[in-house]
């Protein structure tokens, strides 16, 4: 008897809580939830130091987003950015290839990465990275430009050529 | 008191718990300090459901930001008993230091975990072997196919409603088995659970047909059972159908099983001596039941006939898609994509490995009893489930969790089996499961996720608060989710209009600039999502397949919005990545602005491979 009235009122529990459940919750107001972004104020932050050269201030904004949203590649870009301007170019170098490994088509990475390898005289991963870059934008005047710098003081003169022939054809008026 | 049984019920509970949210945990996409772009699809609609309850303890009964411009009917079209349960609890016992999303993936993990406890208890129904009991649950906590939707990581109806079916489905057994006093109290308990399952998924209905169908066999082939407790749970999903407003909205009183169930107490007054007419009868329920249901479904409310349809065309192709995708309207082929695809032999041994073997074992030795005639009215009910979950799996992997749990339940069967040489086979079985289990590859559901988050950050940044956003359907709730701007487009089919509005929307992407512009004016869209893959792919899963558009022309506004937005007079290219584009919509009076964007090769018709495309 007592498991009877147990099973019984449970059921009744159950389907009067159910019942309320599908209709008390609703509104005829539509609701707005508030929700904030961390990781996009302090980029936004970090976006407006950097234009003002407030380099370390830039730097330590872009780290916070990066704590918040590790997985995005612009915000290891600008930190690199940030780096590169103070001279901090091992950091800059360890940025710029977490950006390349994120996203493998971001050519303006690619081409950061040849220029600091360059002026470190690494000229075998520097070209290397120049030529990631001009194959993902074969229009980018200023990658091809340091790559062909790069082929000459390499004395790779013949590759340097081409890499000039394909600018004169890409700018025939320059 | 805490038996030795219960405590090792508890530790494989734990254990499936345990895994479920380590794995989510684990994954590459995972942020615990902001969930952005965490769910997709469905799963993040629901996360907004969810957080609104959180937030707010309120949904709104229409919501025109997730529906622009007519809005969703929350109430009455929307199963989300899930997303109300998980929000509350948030709400009222989880500290708000706890991310929500976190607190999500934790809560799916534990709620869908509960199906083992009725598995337990079944298996113990059945052969009052606590040992046997305890192996079945092992086999079932061992399996990857358990894990492979939380693990997504998702948050879907299905692992909410499972766990109520199962509990349903345990106390009819127990109904069955009990005496007299007893038998309704259980039969209401389990239509209780029904009536919860009905209100917290739309697909309980067509489980709820194989249960209205299993009763129908076992009256027409065995007329002296007594069936009344069935009374008592079509009573209550009669009830469900009453009080449930997306039951009232979608016509579950005069639904396929809803019909049959009618038919069956009706056939009941029917004296028993009267075998031949009571046959007859039922018969002709189900027949007049199948009529009713396709001239509904064509008529009345159309959203059954994409289901419907899915299973017919599957079964008339014999679950292989046609090379040509002509041969299939649009409705089966935007149906026919992942999870309702059939699994291949390879997901088959990956996802249920040797439960496969030891499961069907299990059955075989019921299906022989069945034959020599000894089969209980219990062992005949989880049988009947088994062999009908078989081809339904087959035709579509997303019943593998039913599956999985009938198989683990017929397992049960094979340990009852003394001999130590099969006792061994069954612990190399568990081990090969749990080596499989732990060597899964990560499935991680969705598109890329840097590109995604890219796409999701500039519109929650850069675009007005109250900017409306048309975008394919499976990406709509990634934008209202995780940016708060109005959507035109979502994945839930049973909202209303909506299935019209991506036929509409998929079909005048292939059609001049001039009638996709007129399609965005009508529904007020100021944003457009271009994704790559709406004029690249050409899979079976694509856009261009399911519209039949395998060969498309250079005057279509899929074409140029890929390759030449320069060429376009209406929509302005503002975004940029090598997976999306976001184009402003001008309206009249609007002034194009030049705005150059990142150059990406995947866009440059001169590097991509037309004719290979399909552009001609």
């Amino acid at each position: 008897m007592k498991t009877l009235i147990r099973n019984f009122t449970t059921s009744l529990f159950i389907i009067i809580l159910l019942i309320c459940a599908v209709h008390l919750p609703f509104s005829s107001k539509s609701q707005k939830p508030k929700i904030s972004y961390p990781a996009d104020t302090y980029f936004k932050k970090g976006l407006g130091f950097l234009s003002l050269d407030s380099l370390p201030l830039a730097e330590r904004a872009f780290k916070s987003a990066i704590a918040y949203q590790p997985s995005f590649a612009p915000f290891h870009f600008y930190l690199a950015l940030a780096y590169e301007r103070q001279n901090k170019y091992e950091q800059a170098l360890d940025e710029y290839h977490k950006v390349t490994d994120i996203d493998p088509e971001s050519y303006r990475a690619f081409y950061n990465l040849g220029k600091i390898l360059g002026n470190a005289k690494e000229y075998h991963y520097a070209i290397t990275a120049l030529r990631r870059a001009v194959q993902l934008n074969p229009y980018y005047v200023s990658a091809f430009e340091d790559l062909a710098k790069l082929y000459i003081e390499t004395g790779d003169f013949e590759n340097a050529e081409k890499v000039y022939d394909y600018l004169k054809k890409l700018n025939p008026g320059e | 008191m805490i038996t030795k049984q219960k405590l090792l019920l508890a530790l494989i509970f734990l254990f499936m718990v345990g895994f479920k949210v380590q794995t989510v945990y684990r994954s590459q996409d995972f942020n615990l300090k902001d969930d952005t772009g965490f769910f997709w699809t469905e799963s993040a609609l629901q996360q907004r459901s969810a957080r609104l309850i959180a937030t707010s303890g309120r949904l709104p009964i229409s919501d025109k930001k997730s529906q622009c411009p007519e809005g969703l009917a929350y109430q009455d079209r929307l199963t989300v008993l899930m997303e109300i349960t998980s929000g509350y609890v948030y709400r009222l016992f989880v500290p708000k230091t706890v991310p929500f999303h976190l607190y999500l993936i934790i809560f799916i993990s534990i709620w869908s975990s509960l199906s083992v406890i009725p598995l337990y208890l079944s298996i113990y129904l059945l052969t009052k072997s606590k040992n046997s009991s305890l192996l079945g649950c092992m086999f079932y906590a061992l399996t990857p196919a358990v894990y492979t939707t939380v693990t997504a990581p998702a948050f879907e109806l299905q692992d909410f409603a499972l766990p109520l079916i199962f509990t349903h489905l345990y106390f009819f057994a127990r109904a069955v088995k009990t005496s007299k006093t007893l038998k309704y109290s259980y039969a209401a308990l389990s239509g209780a659970f029904l009536f919860v399952a009905l209100s917290s998924w739309h697909l309980t209905q067509f489980y709820y047909a194989l249960f209205v169908l299993f009763i129908i066999t076992i009256a027409f082939f065995v007329p002296a059972t007594d069936i009344k407790p069935f009374c008592v749970i079509a009573g209550m999903s009669a009830l469900a159908g009453l009080l449930v407003p997306v039951l009232q909205t979608a016509g579950f009183l005069f639904s396929f099983s809803m019909l049959m169930s009618y038919g069956v107490i009706l056939s009941m007054l029917i004296q028993e001596k009267n075998v031949l007419l009571k046959r007859i009868s039922l018969f002709l329920v189900v027949g007049i039941s199948i009529m009713v249901t396709i001239l509904v479904a064509t008529t009345r409310i159309p959203e059954y006939s994409f289901v419907y349809g899915l299973m017919l065309e599957k079964i008339k192709h014999l679950g292989i898609r046609p090379d040509d995708p002509a041969k299939l309207s649009w409705e089966t082929l935007v149906m026919w994509v992942s999870p309702f695809t059939n699994p291949s032999v390879k997901e088959i041994a990956i996802f249920i490995g040797t439960l496969l073997i030891v499961g069907f074992a299990g059955t075989v030795i019921n299906i022989r009893k069945l034959f020599k005639k000894i089969i209980n009215t219990c062992d005949g009910l989880f049988l009947f489930f088994t062999v009908a979950f078989l081809p339904l799996y087959l035709l579509l992997i997303r019943l593998d969790a039913f599956l999985v749990w009938f198989l683990s339940l017929q397992a049960a069967y094979v340990f009852r089996f003394q001999k130590k040489g099969l006792r061994l086979v069954l612990i190399l079985c568990l081990c090969i499961n749990a080596f499989l289990l732990f060597n899964q590859p990560l499935k991680i559901l969705g598109p890329k996720h840097n590109y995604l988050l890219g796409v999701i950050k500039y519109i929650r940044n850069l675009t007005p608060e109250d900017a409306v956003v048309l975008t394919s359907f499976a990406y709509g709730p990634s934008i209202i989710t995780y940016t708060e701007r109005s959507i035109i487009l979502h994945p839930k089919f049973e909202a209303k209009d909506m299935t019209t509005k991506v036929k509409l929307f998929e079909h005048k992407l292939f059609e001049p600039e001039a009638e996709f512009y007129e399609f965005c004016m009508i529904y007020g869209a100021d944003y457009f999502v271009y994704q790559a893959d709406m004029v690249l792919a050409r899979g079976s899963e694509s856009i261009r397949y399911r519209t039949h558009n395998l060969t498309i022309n250079k005057d279509c506004i899929a074409y140029k919005l890929h390759f030449q937005p320069g060429n376009l007079d209406h929509f302005e290219l503002i975004y940029s990545n090598p997976h999306y584009r976001v184009y402003r919509i001008l309206k009249p009076g609007d002034w194009l602005h030049d705005k150059s964007t990142k150059y990406f090769r995947i866009y440059d018709e001169k590097i991509v491979d037309l004719g290979k495309s399909g552009i001609f």
